[in-house]
C-alpha cells in the first residue's frame, strides 16, 4: 500500500474518525497533554516493506519511550510485514503489527511485553514458556474467559489487563506480592504470588454487592449501579423464583421502588398490571398505559389477546396474561427501566417505561442437567362475612316493610316458597378447596468454549379453586445456544421459546354468586337447576376454552471489527396465537327465557412481529477516561389477525362445537399492521468513574401517523457524580465508602392510539343487511402526533461501611403533554369524538428511597435487609376546556388522574333512615351532576422490605409488601330490595329515629342504595400490609449432594399471601370481589446432575 | 492502520443510509380488510356496501330500531311502565319528566346524527371517487339523501330546530348553531325530491328493505303531510295507492288472539312500503316479545289509554295487541309475534306502509274538502279491522277526528305516530292534560338537547322547559 496523498489523507482521517480511532488519538493526544504530561508521544510513524519485528520495536521504541521485552527471540528476527503507520496509536500499531502473528503483547508501565499467544486450556500448556520468573494464567467468570479484568500488583503498583481469552502475564513477580483481580460485576480476589504456579487458572465470583451488580441496558449495553447514571432496578431470578403465579411480573409486587404492581385477580393466568411511575396519559385504553416491554431483545404483546372475556367475569379484564407463556424459571433477569436516561434509547415507546427480560443461558462446560420440581397448595384466605339465614331474611322483610311492599309468593320466593332455615356459605361452597399446582421444569446445559447450549422444558398443571372445571395447563421449551468464533471476533446468540397453554380454568367469577340467599337451592325436588334467581351452577354447564401459542426468537450476530468495536444484528420473530372457544349450552339458558337456544363463539387471534436492529458500540479507553458509543436502527413490522365467529340459535347441545349446525353465524374480522422505523446513538463518557456522561438521541417513525407527522425526535442527558473519589472526602469521611449525586433530563413518546386511526375507518356490519355492508367509523384527522413525556429525575446513592449499606433516594417528574386523547365532539359531527392532540399536561411526580444492607456478615450467619418504599402522586396541570369535555366527570384540574367520583355523602339522615348527599348544582334533584371527586385510586405510597438470614446452609427470607391510602368501591349494598344476601357491615343499619349510624336502613327502594353505593360511603381504604413471602431453604453440600449422585440440591419451602392487615371489607383489597390473590404454600427442589 | 476495515464501515454507512432513505416507504402500511375512504369508494359495488351498512346502522341503533317507537309511546297515551319494570328511564319517559343529562332519547340525537355522517359521507365519497358509474352514484347518492331525509324528520320533530349538518367536515360542523325547522324541513324535501326523481321504479334489491321510487313518495306524502301541503300530499299517497301491483293492503285474518296470524308485518308483505331487514334480534318486535317484556304494558287507562279507545269488533284489539289474560297480567305490543324463528325471519320492522298513506290521503282530502274520498279511505282500513262503514255524510270535522283515531289505532306503536300526530294537530295539552293529569307539561313536547351536546357546542340553545 502506497502513502495517500493529501486527499486521500483527508478522506483517510475521516474513515478513521468513524471507527473511532482519530477520536482516539484525539483524545489521546489532550491526555497526554493535560493529564499526563509524558515526554513522548504515544503515537507512531512508520512505513516500511518487510520491516523484521526488530526494525519495527525499535522504531517504537525510539518513538514512544517505552522499554520492549521480547519473549520469543526467533519470530523477533524472522518474521516480515509491510507496516505504513501515520500518527496511529501505540496500542492499535501493536495490534496490527502482531495480528497474524502467535505472538500477544501487554502494556505494563511504560513497557511493552510480547510473548507468544497463550491457549487457554491447562492440556495445552506450551513447554516454550517457562522460561522467566514471570506468571501466566486465564481468568474465568462463571460464563466463560473474562478478557479486561485488572491485575494489579499491590506492593509495586503495576497493573495489567487480561487478553480476550482471558490470558495474563505478568513479566515480574516477587514472591511476597499480592495479586489483586477486578471486573465489573464480580468480587475482587487477592492472591498470594508465593506458590503460584503458571498457568494459573483463576475463577471470578458474580458479586453480591448492590453497586456492582450488573444491570442490563439496551440493546445489549450493560452497566454497574456504581457506574450507571440512569435509573434502574433488577429483580434477579432468586426473587422470580418466591413466586408461584403463571405470570413472571407478578414476582415484582414491592420489590422495587416506583414500580406499582396490582393484581387484579387470582384466578389461574390472570395478568398482573405493572405501572412504572404512574399514568402518564389520559387516554383510558390499557394498551397506552403499559410499559414497553422486551423479551430476550424483541418487543413482546403486553395486553391479553383474547377476544373473549370471562363467563361471569364481572371485574378485571385482562384473564389471560400473554406473559404466561414465559416460565419464570427460564428468566435470568427482568430490568425495569425509569427514568429518561434509560428509555429514551426506546425514544417513542418509552413513554411509561420499559421492562426488559433476560432469559438464562447456557454456560459451557461438561454437560449438566437441572431440575426444578415445585408443587403449590392454594386457598382462597379471606372471605366476605355475609348475613346468616336468620339475619338475611329478617332484612328482607323489615325493608318489604318499610318501604310497604306486599309479601307475595311471586316477588318473595326466599320468604314465602324456600327453606326458613336452610344455609349454606356460598363462597366456601364454590371457591373453597384446595388448589393444587404442579410445576416441572428440566434443563440441560453445557457445551465447549465456542458453542454453549441451554436446552430445557417445564410443565405446569395449576387447578382452580372452584368445585369443577380444569385449570390452566402450560407446556413450554426452549433452546438457546451461544456461539464464538476462536478469536472471539464473530459471536452468535440464538434464543427460541414456545410455548403452549389450555386455560378452561376460568368460568366463573366470584363477584357472580357470593351474594346467593343463603336459603337458596341450587337444584329443585326433580334435580332441574333452580331458576328463581340466576343461577351459578349454569355457568358450570358452559365452556370456556382458552388455548394460546408463542413462539419467541431471537438470533444477535456480533462481530468484532476492532478490540473495541462491535457491530451486531438482532432479529427477532414473535407469533402468538390465541384461540378461544366459548359453549353457551341451552340447558344454562333460564329456560323461561324467550325460546332458549344454545350459541357458541369462537375465537381466532393472531400477531406476528418482526424485528431487525442492527447496531454498533465501540468503546474507547485512554488515561483515566472512557468514552462509549452505541449507534444502531429499528425495524419492526407487527400484524395481526382477530377472527371472531358468533354462532346462534343451536337446537341441539350436542352441536355446538359444529358452525354449521347454527341458526345463524356472524363473522367479525379485522387486521391491523404497526410498522416502526429508527435510527438511535447513545454516546457516554466516564472519567476516572468519577464523573459519568451519557447522551442518548433517537428518531422514530411510527405508521400510526399519518406521513406528515410520522417522524419525532427523543433525546436525553444523563450525569452523575461519584463524589467519594474525592481524596478528602476519602480522608475525612471513611465511612462513607460510595456517593454518587446523579441526574438525567429527556423526552419520550407514546404512539399507542391504535393502527390506521389516521384513516377514516370503513368497518364490516356485524352482521347482515341482507349483504354485509361497511360504515365509517371515524372523522378524518391526519394531524396528530406523538405523546410527549419529559422526564426529569433526580437521586442521591449512597455506600456505608464498604457498601455493606446502601441507600438511594430519587426524585422524579414526569410532564406527559401532547396528549393524545379522543377529543370529545358534539354529536351533530356524526362522531362522539376524533383522535387530536390536547395541550393537557399530565404531571407524575414523587420520591423513590430504596435501602439494601447487609447487617450482619458472619461466616455462618448472614442477615441482609432490602427495602423500597414510594411515595408517588399524579396530577392534570392542563386540561383546555375540560369542562366542556367528556372528560369532565373523569379527570380535575389540580388533582389525580385516578379520581373515584361519586357523590358528596353526608351521612345517615338519624330523623328517617334515609342516605343523605349534597345537591351540587342545587336544582333540587340528585343525579350524576352531583358528582364530586371523593379521592384517587392511586396509594400515597407504597414499598416492600425483605428481611434475608442465612446460617450456614440455611436461608429464611421474610418479605412484607404494602400499600397506603387509596379509595376501592367493596361490595355493592342492596339493603333489601332484590333477592341477594348481604355483608353483614348492614346488620348496623338505621333502625329507630334519632338512632346515629352509618349505615342506611333496610328498604326496597333503589335510589336509596343507589345515591348510598354512588358516594364516598361506599368506598373502603385498601389499603394493606401484606406477608407476602416466606421461604426457607436448604442448600446441600457438594458433598451431600454427591452421596445420593447428585451435584447440587437445594430444597425450599414457599408460603405466599400469608397474612394481610386491611380494613377493606371486599374479599381482597387488591382484587376486590372478584377471585383474590390465593394463600399458597410450596414445597420445591432444586437439582443439579 | 489499514484500510480492509473500510468495506465494513462503508457497508454500515450505505446501510444507515438507505435504512433513512426508505423510511417513508417502509411505513406507508395500507389496510388489507380495514377499508379506507378511498378503497370503499372505489367501485359500483364497494359504494354500494356502504350504502348497505348505512341501512344496517339505522336498522341495528337502537333509536331506530326499537327505542324511538318505545318512547313515544311512553311520552304519549299508548304505553306504561309494567309492574315489574326495572327501567327508570321509560318511568321518566312516562312521566314527561326528563332530564338533559341522561334522558333516554340522548341517542336518539347523537344516532340520528351518525346516520346522517355516514349518508354524508357516502354523497361526498361517491362524488369523489373516479371508479363508480354515472347511475351507481345517482343511486347511491338517492339512497343516502333518501336515509338523512328520514333522520332529519324525525330529528325535527323530536326536538324541535335542530343543527343542519350535510358534509363530513367536523372542524366547521361542530360549531353549528340550530337552524330552524323551515330550513330543515327544506333539505328534508330537496333529498326527498332528489331520491324520488332519481330511484328507480323497483327496489335495489330483494324484498322492501330499501328505498325505492316509491319509498321516496310515500315519504314525502307524509311530509307534505305534516308541512300541511294537502294537495300535494295527496298526490304521493295517491301515486303509491295506484300502484296497485306492488302494494295491497295485507290481510287480517284470525278472529281471536290464539289463532289470528297477522300477515301484515310479515317480511316482504304487500302492505309494506320500507321495512327494516333483520336477523339479529334488534328490532321492535325482539325487544317488545323478549327482554323489555316486563318494562312496559300498553296503556289501560279505561277513560283515555289506547285500549279504551278499540270500538268492539275492532280486530286490532287482540290482533296489535296481546290481550292481558294472554300476557301474564298485562297487555303487551303483538303486532309481531314470530320472532326468532330459526333459520329465517318471517316479520321485519315496518318502517312505511300503505295504511298509513291511505289515512294521510284521507286527511289530505278532508282538508281539501273531499269528505266523500276522504271516508271511503278511511273504510279501507276500518274494513279490514271488522268495523263497519262510515257514513260519507259526516262533516269534515268529524271526518278529521276518526282519521286522528284510526291513525291512534292503526299505527300504534309504530314510530310514534300518536305523538308526532297529537303534536302536528295541536291536540297534545288537550290531550296530555286528561291523560296524565299533574304530570304534564307543554314544554315537555319537544325532547331536550342533551345535555352534554350543549357543552361540547356552546352555539347550541336548550329546548325551554330544561335546565
Amino acid at each position: 500500500m502506497t502513502k495517500p496523498n493529501q486527499t486521500d489523507q483527508h478522506l483517510f482521517n475521516f474513515l478513521k474518525l468513524l471507527h473511532g480511532a482519530n477520536l482516539r488519538l484525539i483524545l489521546t493526544i489532550a491526555c497526554l497533554a493535560g493529564v499526563c504530561s509524558s515526554g513522548f508521544a504515544q503515537q507512531v510513524t512508520l512505513v516500511q516493506k518487510n520491516a523484521t519485528l526488530k526494525q519495527i520495536f525499535t522504531a517504537i521504541q525510539k518513538q514512544t519511550g517505552y522499554d520492549v521485552v521480547f519473549s520469543s527471540n526467533d519470530l523477533y528476527r524472522s518474521e516480515k510485514i509491510n507496516v505504513d503507520f501515520v500518527n496511529v496509536g501505540l496500542e492499535a500499531v501493536l495490534q496490527q503489527v502482531l495480528k497474524d502473528l502467535p505472538l500477544t503483547y501487554v502494556l505494563e508501565n511504560k513497557t511493552i511485553i510480547v510473548q507468544k499467544k497463550k491457549k487457554v486450556k491447562e492440556q495445552d500448556k506450551d513447554p516454550d514458556f517457562t522460561n522467566n520468573d514471570g506468571l501466566t494464567g486465564t481468568i474465568k467468570g462463571e460464563n466463560g474467559p473474562l478478557s479486561g479484568v485488572s491485575v494489579v500488583l499491590k506492593k509495586t503498583g503495576k497493573a495489567y489487563r487480561s487478553a480476550e481469552d482471558g490470558s495474563f502475564y505478568i513479566a515480574a513477580l516477587a514472591d511476597d506480592e499480592v495479586l489483586m483481580f477486578s471486573y465489573i460485576g464480580y468480587e475482587k480476589l487477592e492472591l498470594r504470588a508465593k506458590g503460584l504456579v503458571s498457568p494459573v487458572s483463576v475463577r471470578l465470583k458474580q458479586v453480591s454487592s448492590v453497586l456492582e451488580e450488573v444491570h442490563v441496558l439496551a440493546y445489549g449495553e450493560k452497566t454497574s449501579k456504581r457506574n450507571s447514571t440512569g435509573s434502574t432496578v433488577g429483580i434477579s431470578s432468586a426473587i422470580l423464583e418466591k413466586s408461584t403465579m403463571a405470570d413472571p411480573l407478578a414476582a415484582l409486587q414491592g420489590r422495587a421502588a416506583g414500580v406499582l404492581v396490582t393484581m387484579n385477580s387470582g384466578l389461574p393466568g390472570a395478568q398482573v398490571k405493572i405501572q412504572i411511575r404512574g399514568v402518564n396519559t389520559l387516554n383510558l385504553d390499557g394498551r397506552a398505559r403499559n410499559p414497553l416491554y422486551i423479551v430476550d431483545g424483541v418487543p413482546f404483546v403486553s395486553s391479553s389477546m383474547a377476544t373473549l372475556s370471562n363467563i361471569g367475569q364481572t371485574y378485571g379484564s385482562s384473564f389471560d396474561s400473554p406473559f404466561k407463556s414465559i416460565d419464570p424459571a427460564s428468566i435470568a433477569n427482568i430490568e425495569i427501566l425509569k427514568d429518561a436516561d434509560a428509555t429514551a434509547i426506546y425514544g417513542a415507546r418509552a413513554a411509561n417505561g420499559v421492562v426488559l427480560i433476560t432469559t438464562k443461558r447456557g454456560k459451557g462446560g461438561k454437560l449438566s442437567v437441572n431440575a426444578d420440581i415445585v408443587h403449590t397448595l392454594a386457598k382462597v384466605p379471606n372471605f366476605v362475612d355475609m348475613m346468616n339465614t336468620e339475619e338475611y331474611l329478617n332484612m328482607r322483610r323489615q325493608a318489604a316493610l318499610n318501604s310497604g311492599v306486599e309479601i307475595t309468593e311471586s316477588s318473595y320466593p326466599d320468604l314465602t316458597k324456600w327453606s326458613q332455615t336452610k344455609y349454606t356459605n356460598w363462597q366456601k361452597a364454590f371457591f373453597g378447596k384446595t388448589a393444587s399446582t404442579s410445576n416441572a421444569e428440566l434443563n440441560l446445559s453445557g457445551g465447549t468454549d465456542q458453542i454453549r447450549f441451554m436446552l430445557g422444558g417445564g410443565y405446569r398443571d395449576e387447578k382452580t379453586v372452584y368445585n369443577y372445571k380444569d385449570g390452566l395447563k402450560i407446556a413450554n421449551g426452549r433452546l438457546n445456544l451461544d456461539y464464538n468464533s476462536k478469536d472471539q471476533k464473530l459471536t452468535a446468540a440464538m434464543s427460541l421459546n414456545y410455548a403452549s397453554d389450555r386455560n378452561s380454568a376460568i368460568a366463573l367469577d366470584p363477584g357472580s354468586f357470593y351474594n346467593l340467599p343463603p336459603n337458596f337451592s341450587l337444584y329443585n325436588e326433580d334435580g332441574s337447576l333452580n331458576w328463581t334467581i340466576n343461577n351459578p351452577m349454569a355457568a358450570s354447564l358452559k365452556t370456556m376454552m382458552t388455548k394460546s401459542k408463542n413462539f419467541n426468537s431471537n438470533l444477535l450476530i456480533g462481530y468484532k471489527v476492532l478490540p473495541d468495536l462491535n457491530i451486531k444484528a438482532s432479529l427477532g420473530y414473535n407469533d402468538i396465537q390465541v384461540d378461544q372457544t366459548m359453549l353457551n349450552p341451552i340447558a344454562s339458558i333460564n329456560p323461561s327465557s324467550y325460546n332458549p337456544m344454545g350459541n357458541a363463539s369462537f375465537v381466532n387471534n393472531e400477531n406476528k412481529s418482526f424485528t431487525f436492529e442492527p447496531h454498533a458500540d465501540y468503546v474507547f479507553r485512554t488515561g483515566k477516561s472512557t468514552f462509549n458509543a452505541l449507534i444502531g436502527g429499528t425495524y419492526i413490522d407487527n400484524k395481526s389477525d382477530n377472527l371472531l365467529l358468533s354462532a346462534f340459535r343451536f337446537d341441539d347441545d350436542t352441536k355446538l362445537h359444529d358452525i354449521s349446525a347454527a341458526g345463524a353465524v356472524d363473522t367479525s374480522q379485522t387486521q391491523n399492521q404497526y410498522r416502526f422505523l429508527s435510527a438511535f446513538t447513545r454516546v457516554g463518557y466516564n472519567y476516572n468513574s468519577e464523573y459519568i456522561l451519557n447522551f442518548t438521541l433517537r428518531r422514530d417513525g411510527s405508521s400510526r401517523f399519518a406521513p406528515a407527522s410520522r417522524f419525532g425526535n427523543f433525546y436525553s442527558i444523563g450525569a452523575a457524580w461519584i463524589f467519594t473519589q474525592q481524596p478528602w472526602l476519602k480522608d475525612n469521611f471513611s465511612f462513607l465508602s460510595f456517593g454518587k449525586l446523579r441526574g438525567s433530563y429527556g423526552l419520550t413518546g407514546n404512539d399507542n392510539v391504535g393502527d390506521f386511526a389516521y384513516y377514516v375507518n370503513y368497518m364490516k356490519t356485524y352482521s347482515k343487511y341482507q349483504n354485509v355492508g361497511l360504515y365509517p367509523t371515524n372523522l378524518f384527522n391526519p394531524g396528530y402526533q406523538w405523546e410527549k413525556n419529559r422526564k426529569m429525575e433526580l437521586a442521591l446513592e449512597l455506600g456505608f461501611m464498604e457498601d455493606q449499606l446502601n441507600f438511594t433516594v430519587n426524585y422524579y417528574r414526569n410532564r406527559s403533554g401532547n396528549q393524545l386523547v379522543s377529543y370529545p365532539l358534539p354529536g351533530q359531527t356524526g362522531q362522539s369524538s376524533v383522535v387530536e392532540n390536547l395541550d393537557a399536561l399530565v404531571q407524575n411526580s414523587g420520591w423513590e428511597f430504596t435501602l439494601n444492607a447487609t447487617v450482619l456478615n458472619k461466616t455462618d450467619f448472614k442477615w441482609k435487609l432490602d427495602a423500597n418504599l414510594t411515595f408517588a402522586g399524579n396530577k392534570l396541570l392542563e386540561f383546555p376546556n375540560l369542562a366542556s369535555s367528556s372528560y369532565s366527570n373523569t379527570y380535575e384540574i389540580g388533582k389525580s388522574l385516578n379520581l373515584q367520583w361519586g357523590f358528596d355523602y353526608l351521612g345517615i339522615n338519624p330523623e328517617n333512615g334515609k342516605v343523605m348527599v349534597r345537591d351540587i348544582d342545587g336544582n333540587g334533584t340528585i343525579n350524576t351532576d352531583d358528582f364530586i371527586a371523593l379521592g384517587s385510586s392511586l396509594p400515597s405510597f407504597y414499598g416492600g422490605f425483605n428481611n434475608s438470614f442465612s446460617y450456614k446452609r440455611f436461608e429464611l427470607g421474610v418479605f412484607f409488601s404494602f400499600k397506603k391510602g387509596s379509595l376501592g368501591s367493596a361490595v355493592f349494598l342492596d339493603p333489601g330490595s332484590a333477592i341477594n344476601n348481604q355483608p353483614r357491615l348492614l346488620l348496623n343499619r338505621w333502625q329507630v329515629p334519632g338512632q346515629v349510624t352509618d349505615m342506611l336502613a333496610y328498604t326496597t327502594d333503589r335510589t336509596e342504595s343507589y345515591y348510598f353505593n354512588s358516594s364516598r360511603a361506599a368506598l373502603y381504604d385498601n389499603s394493606y400490609i401484606r406477608l407476602s413471602n416466606v421461604s426457607l431453604s436448604y442448600d446441600f453440600s457438594k458433598k451431600q449432594a454427591g452421596t445420593i449422585g447428585m451435584k447440587n440440591l437445594h430444597l425450599y419451602v414457599l408460603a405466599n399471601n400469608l397474612l394481610t392487615i386491611s380494613k377493606y371489607p371486599g374479599l381482597d383489597p387488591e382484587s376486590g370481589i372478584s377471585m383474590p390473590l390465593l394463600r399458597t404454600l410450596t414445597l420445591g427442589l432444586k437439582t443439579t446432575f | 492502520m489499514r484500510l480492509n476495515k473500510l468495506p465494513y464501515t462503508l457497508a454500515l454507512l450505505i446501510g444507515l443510509t438507505s435504512l433513512s432513505t426508505s423510511c417513508k416507504k417502509l411505513l406507508d402500511v395500507e389496510p388489507e380488510l380495514i377499508k379506507t375512504s378511498k378503497q370503499a369508494f372505489s367501485n359500483d359495488r364497494s359504494a354500494d356496501s356502504v350504502v348497505v351498512g348505512m341501512y344496517f346502522k339505522m336498522a341495528n341503533s337502537y333509536a331506530y330500531s326499537m327505542e324511538m317507537p318505545f318512547s313515544m309511546g311512553f311520552s304519549s297515551d299508548e304505553l306504561k311502565p309494567g309492574k315489574d319494570s326495572f327501567s327508570l328511564g321509560y318511568t321518566y319517559m312516562f312521566k314527561n319528566n326528563l332530564d338533559p343529562a341522561d334522558a333516554m332519547t340522548n341517542s336518539f340525537w347523537t344516532e340520528s346524527y351518525n346516520l346522517i355522517f355516514i349518508a354524508n359521507a357516502i354523497i361526498e365519497g361517491v362524488a369523489a371517487s373516479p371508479g363508480i358509474s354515472d347511475a351507481g352514484k345517482l343511486k347511491c347518492t338517492a339512497e343516502a339523501r333518501f336515509i338523512r331525509a328520514f333522520a332529519y324528520f324525525y330529528l325535527v320533530n323530536l326536538f324541535g330546530d335542530v343543527p343542519l349538518v350535510t358534509n363530513t367536515d367536523y372542524k366547521k360542523s361542530a360549531l353549528f348553531p340550530r337552524q330552524s325547522s323551515t330550513l330543515v324541513y327544506q333539505q328534508i324535501l330537496e333529498d326527498l325530491l332528489m331520491a324520488e326523481a332519481s330511484l328507480t321504479d323497483n327496489y335495489p334489491t330483494e324484498g322492501r328493505v330499501r328505498a325505492n321510487k316509491w319509498t321516496a313518495k310515500a315519504m314525502l306524502a307524509r311530509v307534505y303531510l305534516y308541512l300541511k301541503d294537502w294537495e300535494k300530499a295527496e298526490l304521493r299517497s295517491s301515486e303509491v295507492i295506484a300502484n296497485a301491483q306492488k302494494y295491497r293492503l295485507g290481510e287480517m285474518t284470525g278472529t281471536n288472539a290464539a289463532d289470528a296470524v297477522m300477515n301484515i308485518f310479515y317480511a316482504n308483505s304487500e302492505e309494506a312500503i320500507f321495512q327494516f331487514w333483520n336477523n339479529t334480534g334488534t328490532s321492535l318486535g325482539y325487544s317488545a316479545l323478549t327482554e323489555y317484556y316486563n318494562n312496559y304494558a300498553v296503556n289501560d287507562d279505561p277513560e283515555y289509554g289506547l285500549l279504551a279507545a278499540f270500538e268492539p269488533g275492532d280486530k286490532r284489539a287482540f290482533n296489535y295487541v296481546m290481550p292481558a289474560t294472554a300476557a301474564g297480567g298485562e297487555s303487551r305490543i303483538y303486532k309481531y309475534r314470530l320472532i326468532n324463528e330459526s333459520p329465517d325471519y318471517k316479520e321485519f320492522t315496518m318502517v312505511l306502509r300503505l295504511a298509513e298513506q291511505y289515512l294521510i290521503r284521507a286527511e289530505a282530502r278532508a282538508m281539501r274538502d273531499q269528505v266523500g274520498t276522504a271516508v271511503e279511505d278511511l273504510n279501507k282500513i276500518r274494513n279490514r279491522a271488522g268495523l263497519n262503514d262510515l257514513a260519507a255524510s259526516m262533516t269534515r270535522e268529524e271526518t278529521l277526528i276518526h282519521v286522528e283515531k284510526e291513525r291512534r289505532l292503526e299505527l300504534c306503536f309504530e314510530w310514534g305516530d300518536r305523538w308526532l300526530n297529537l303534536k302536528r294537530l295541536g291536540h297534545l295539552d288537550q290531550v296530555m292534560n286528561l291523560a296524565k293529569p299533574g304530570l304534564w307539561t307543554s314544554t315537555a313536547a319537544f325532547y331536550p338537547v342533551p345535555r352534554t351536546e350543549i357543552l361540547l357546542n356552546t352555539n347550541l340553545k336548550q329546548n325551554p322547559g330544561y335546565n
